[in-house]
């Protein structure tokens, strides 16, 4: 049987040809959007790390470069002065805020393992207000001032992309190249600090102390407000910090709101993406849809032969819809050649192994789907037939 | 005989009206999407707010620093010092402008939060650029140099502060400044990016001169000339000079300088291919790969409508048949299809444009694009038309040419 349809397709290659191109093409559009819903879906389920409600950030944004003497002592004064005010719950410093995309990133080769992370700085106390959770260790404490080594601490993602089987405590992770280097040395492992929000890869990640008494250069201040707080706070202390330091501008954000703006940030390409997807993809439907049914009218001898034979209704349906599934196969295995190159030459990082065999599963049941619906009334007028009527032609 | 294929085709559409669907929806969505693509990609490179001169400016606002082995770089919008240093150096343009990028700043009005783009410039960014004003006056070179505060705003900064009154003559105060508003303008759409902002005011009011001892920052310099022409030659002095006489001071001794005075082509060339120490702006790959992203859309909805064709042209095996017996020339035949073929997507065409009309006003509308206004133009009725003789010609082409090669005893008899 299937032996016998594929001799017909090959019978009829010449306009077989272009259907199995369309749908080859279709298939692999199928692909990049199931390749980019299940992967923001899958990235959207895993918890952020920590909680952004009532959360606020100050920008301090210099109009000049940093100068260690005076900034410093600036600094402490701004942090004292927005302490004071009545709505501040507690207060924290963060070098790289949440929910944009402000990076530092480090490379460095321990015992030669390749070791790259992302990076920032915060304060003894900041991973509890954050609602961080921790693994192992300890977070940072007094204990830490004044020492000969650096304490950091690192996430889950980094412990199982670098060290799997071992236990990380206590482990130095400076960059051996460098002399003189002060000791980098693990305290603690957390769950998670997913700083670019939901949609971003779970990436390594390292947080280094800041000492809030001695903060050195950092341009931002973490301040968790009462529930109640309105515009007025944000105002006065606005007011209150451009007359402590008229040399830099401030901006004050809640967290919440640079969330709502970064996930409208990644969806709206997304939506426009997939509207323009379905279009293409409704397109082909109908165009194949309006083939086969003109590929069964032309067909009608045939068909009627085969009926005049003896064959079932159910068969005459079942040739059509095999046809096309074979064809879609077909179409389906090219479009397979193309994409499998690229988790084979890592041409993005994104698409590992796994998300690559589960969209390419999806969009395959999704094809198939389509082209059984495509199908299924083309075929149903070649079972109207009846042989007399089909054979009449001749 | 033109008007007997138009007829026919028309015969043809309507007695299967189901592929004639089939072809327009397919048709029209793609000029859809490219039409809308090439209305903001025009509204882009050819502006219609106070960048409309776009030919007489060039914006340098990129600045790569680094040192001889490379080990140290810096990448950021320009320093004013650097400006002051090198590009006021600079023969070729008539005028130069410098103004700092951007500020999103809160301003309280009776305790009301407005976030506004401020932006810091001199008097002669008003000279530049072809604003218009819908009341008041730009701020004076006197006013600027004596370092007054003076602010020019636009309607919507306008509308929020003060309702339906007028703003003139009203202030507006912001990081414990007051600023006394001289001048409204209309809204800057969000695509002329030398030119937006919310609310003008001259750099002299700075609270501190700080900003005058930075080689990196964020300022921009706009250069002007009458005469597009000098404007490249104003690119090759500045590439000249960062070349051979550039004069730097930074801490960590860098000596190498990358910048450009960039057309929005180059500039967003430029973005797109970053080579950090180079000053090529590779503006001919970005149109190809453009032209090649455009095409690639265009694939799919070919050979559906190829596909499509080839059936409906099969179909009337008979008719082609019987024209073929009675002495049809494949010339004429090949001539009928393409008719029609074209005819489909010029109706496809126009159904293509009144949908893309209607996506760029809800675009307009929806503000994702902060003040944009895109105008339909001639231009781009040019590219749909393109677009649409392509589309046809491509589509029509193959099955015409398949079908002309018919045996007419095979035709007649209805099978192929």
């Amino acid at each position: 049987m299937f032996l016998h349809l594929l001799k017909m397709i090959w019978n009829r290659k010449r306009s077989n040809s272009l259907i199995i191109a369309e749908l080859a093409i279709a298939f692999i559009v199928v692909f990049a959007l199931s390749v980019l819903a299940i992967r923001n879906y899958n990235l959207y389920q895993i918890p952020l790390g920590y909680n952004y409600e009532n959360m606020w950030r100050i920008q301090i944004m210099p109009t000049r470069s940093w100068d260690e003497t005076k900034d410093e002592d600036t600094l402490l004064q701004i942090i004292g002065a927005v302490k004071q005010q009545p709505e501040v719950e507690k207060i924290h410093l963060l070098s790289n805020p949440t929910f944009r995309n402000w990076r530092g990133t480090s490379s460095v080769t321990i015992d030669g393992q390749e070791i790259y992370y992302y990076r920032n700085r915060f304060d003894d106390k900041a991973a509890e207000t954050f609602g961080m959770t921790l693994n192992d260790g300890r977070w940072f404490g007094p204990q830490d001032s004044n020492q000969n080594y650096s304490p950091v601490l690192v996430n889950q993602e980094f412990v199982d992309m670098y060290y799997p089987n071992e236990s990380v405590i206590g482990k130095n992770i400076a960059d051996p190249e460098i002399e003189d280097n002060r000791e980098m040395r693990i305290v603690g492992v957390y769950q998670a600090f997913r700083q670019f929000g939901e949609f971003s890869a779970i990436v390594p990640y390292v947080f280094t102390r800041s000492d809030i008494q001695k903060p050195g250069r950092m341009l931002g201040i973490e301040v968790k407000l009462k529930p109640n707080a309105d515009d007025s706070f944000e105002q006065r202390v606005l007011e209150i910090l451009k007359s402590l330091a008229p040399e830099n501008n401030y901006s004050i954000a809640s967290w919440e709101s640079q969330r709502d703006r970064q996930i409208r940030e990644t969806t709206i390409p997304l939506t426009i993406f997939s509207i323009i997807a379905s279009f293409l993809i409704i397109m082909v439907a109908m165009g194949l849809f309006g083939v086969l049914w003109q590929n069964v009218t032309s067909r009608t001898h045939e068909i009627g032969l085969r009926r005049a034979l003896g064959a079932t209704a159910l068969s005459i349906h079942k040739q059509i819809i095999g046809e096309l599934a074979i064809v879609t196969m077909i179409g389906v295995s090219i479009a397979f050649l193309i994409l499998v190159q690229l988790p084979m030459l890592g041409v993005f990082q994104e698409l590992d192994w796994s998300l690559f065999w589960i969209s390419l599963l999806a969009s395959l049941v999704f094809m198939l789907t389509l082209a059984g619906l495509c199908g299924y009334y083309p075929g149903k007028i070649a079972t109207n037939y009846s042989p007399s009527e089909a054979l009449h032609y001749e | 005989m033109f008007s007997n294929y138009i007829i026919t085709a028309w015969n043809v559409f309507l007695r299967r009206k189901f592929f004639t669907f089939i072809n327009l929806f397919g048709i029209s969505i793609t000029l859809t999407v490219l039409m809308v693509v090439s209305t903001i990609a025009d509204g882009y490179f050819y502006p219609t707010g106070p960048e409309k001169n776009i030919d007489n400016i060039r914006v340098i606002n990129r600045l790569v620093l680094t040192n001889d082995e490379h080990s140290h770089t810096n990448s950021s919008r320009l320093g004013y010092k650097f400006i002051k240093d090198n590009i006021s150096r600079l023969q070729a343009p008539e005028l130069i402008s410098i103004n700092s990028g951007t500020q999103m700043t809160a301003i309280f009005n009776q305790g009301r939060k407005s976030k506004l783009l401020v932006k810091k410039t001199d008097n002669v960014f008003w000279q530049v650029l072809d604003f218009s004003f819908v009341d008041g006056r730009p701020f004076t070179q006197n006013e600027f140099e004596s370092g007054q505060f003076v602010a020019v705003i636009n309607q919507r900064t306008q509308k929020e502060l003060f309702g339906e009154e007028s703003a003139i003559g009203k202030n507006v105060s912001f990081d414990n400044q007051n600023f006394n508003i001289i001048g409204v303008v209309d809204n800057v759409s969000a695509v002329e990016e030398t030119a937006l902002s919310d609310i003008w005011v001259p750099y002299t009011t700075n609270a501190t001169s700080g900003y005058q001892q930075e080689t990196m920052g964020r300022w921009d310099a706009i250069l002007y000339h009458s005469d597009p022409e000098i404007l490249e030659q104003a690119n090759q002095e500045y590439i000249h000079m960062l070349k051979n006489d550039v004069i730097l001071e930074t801490p960590e001794k860098l000596t190498e300088a990358y910048s450009g005075a960039y057309t929005k082509l180059e500039s967003l060339s430029r973005e797109m291919f970053y080579e950090e120490y180079s000053y090529d702006t590779h503006e001919q790959m970005f149109i190809s790969v453009m032209i090649g992203l455009v095409l690639l859309f265009m694939l799919l909805p070919s050979i559906n409508m190829i596909n499509l064709n080839v059936s409906r042209i099969m179909e009337r095996a008979s008719e082609i048949g019987v024209r073929k017996s009675f002495g049809a020339s494949t010339k004429q035949l090949l001539m009928q299809f393409i008719v029609e073929s074209i005819l489909l997507t010029l109706i496809g065409g126009v159904i293509g444009i009144l949908l893309s009309i209607f996506i760029i006003n809800s675009i307009e509308a929806s503000g994702i694009i902060p003040y944009a206004m895109f105008s339909f133009n001639f231009r781009i009725f040019v590219v749909g038309l393109f677009l649409v003789l392509i589309f046809g010609l491509v589509s029509g082409v193959y099955p015409a040419y398949k079908m002309s090669r018919l045996n007419p005893v095979t035709a007649l008899k209805g099978g192929f």
